[in-house]
């Protein structure tokens, strides 16, 4: 599968193949199991089923903060694992 | 303006500085990091980067230009982070940092930890860095950024203690020494001329300052 991903991150969302690399790598190792069908449906079907963790989901975190769809699912991983890191990433960038 | 002057004004007068004023020091202070990690030091600019609800870009390092970019519109004391100078100095650290990295993986500065070095030299190659819309978390834990992160959060520590240092070292004004007779006499400055002059004289002399901060007298402390 982090093949497959790897390969659609670089085709349909023009990843640089490094940066493709890690996020299939990220991408597998999704703990949770909405987050893991979203990114099922998506690899399978290309629908990006809207997953929500208030006050996130991915569809704000596409439209506010660019961020691709398996990008969204990394993020909502992460701010359930580490909220103060993942939320001080989006208030503040340098 | 030397890399003491900007520490000073890094505290208190801060919000009052204008905005060629703070990037004048916190030019200043990208000199003084550059200086003692015996690199080229970057250029300074103010711009508007980023500034929404969802988020703000601080700052940020063009490796083309080898410029260090810092978003003026958290100059104004009203915004987010324009209240006190500390979130805009740990950015100009930040980027000041990343223009070191990207000197060390040119080959321009030695960097005494080689496998460090190679992977910011890996990190940094084309299509290798990675973006926070790609992949946030991937973002945030790869080498050049937790190093920066790192670097900034641990250099500006120690700044705070150099600025209290320089704090207590600067030449007090009248005022303060006119609080500080008052204190330890029990006079009034019209009482004791003779003291004025004496201060006066003395007003240079870091012994001065040193005696009367021992003595306790907090008038003299800035």
């Amino acid at each position: 599968m982090r093949e497959q991903l790897k390969n659609k991150l670089i085709t349909d969302l023009a990843y640089s193949s490094a940066s493709a690399s890690k996020t299939a790598e990220d991408l597998c190792d999704l703990k949770y199991a909405d987050l893991r069908k979203g990114l099922l449906d998506w690899l399978r079907t290309d629908t990006q089923t809207v997953i929500r963790d208030e006050p996130y989901s991915t569809a704000c975190l596409m439209e506010k903060y660019h961020m691709t769809y398996p990008a969204a699912l990394i993020f909502l991983e992460w701010y359930r694992e580490d909220p103060t890191a993942a939320v001080s990433v989006l208030g503040m960038r340098m | 303006m030397t890399y003491q002057e900007s520490l000073l004004l890094t505290g208190s007068e801060w919000t009052s500085l204008s905005d060629d004023k703070k990037i004048e020091v916190l030019q200043a202070i990208e000199n003084h990091m550059a200086y003692e990690s015996n690199r080229v030091s970057a250029p300074v600019e103010g711009q508007f980067l980023y500034t929404g609800s969802d988020g703000i870009v601080l700052g940020s390092y063009d490796p083309r230009s080898g410029r260090i970019y810092i978003n003026v519109s958290q100059f104004d004391p009203e915004s987010m982070y324009g209240k006190d100078s500390s979130t805009l100095v740990t950015a100009c650290l930040h980027e000041g940092r990343h223009a070191y990295q990207h000197q060390v993986a040119n080959g321009i500065v030695h960097h005494d930890d080689p496998n460090e070095a190679a992977a910011w030299r890996e990190n940094l190659k084309a299509g290798n860095y990675i973006s926070f819309e790609e992949n946030p978390r991937g973002y945030y834990e790869q080498p050049v950024e937790v190093d920066a992160r790192e670097f900034a959060a641990s250099r500006y520590k120690e700044m705070m203690s150099e600025r209290l240092q320089a704090e207590m070292d600067r030449p007090a004004d009248y005022s303060s020494a006119k609080d500080a007779f008052e204190i330890q006499t029990g006079n009034t400055m019209s009482d004791g001329g003779d003291f004025a002059a004496d201060y006066h004289q003395n007003a240079g002399s870091s012994a001065f300052v040193s005696s009367a901060a021992i003595d306790g007298s907090e008038g003299i402390h800035q």
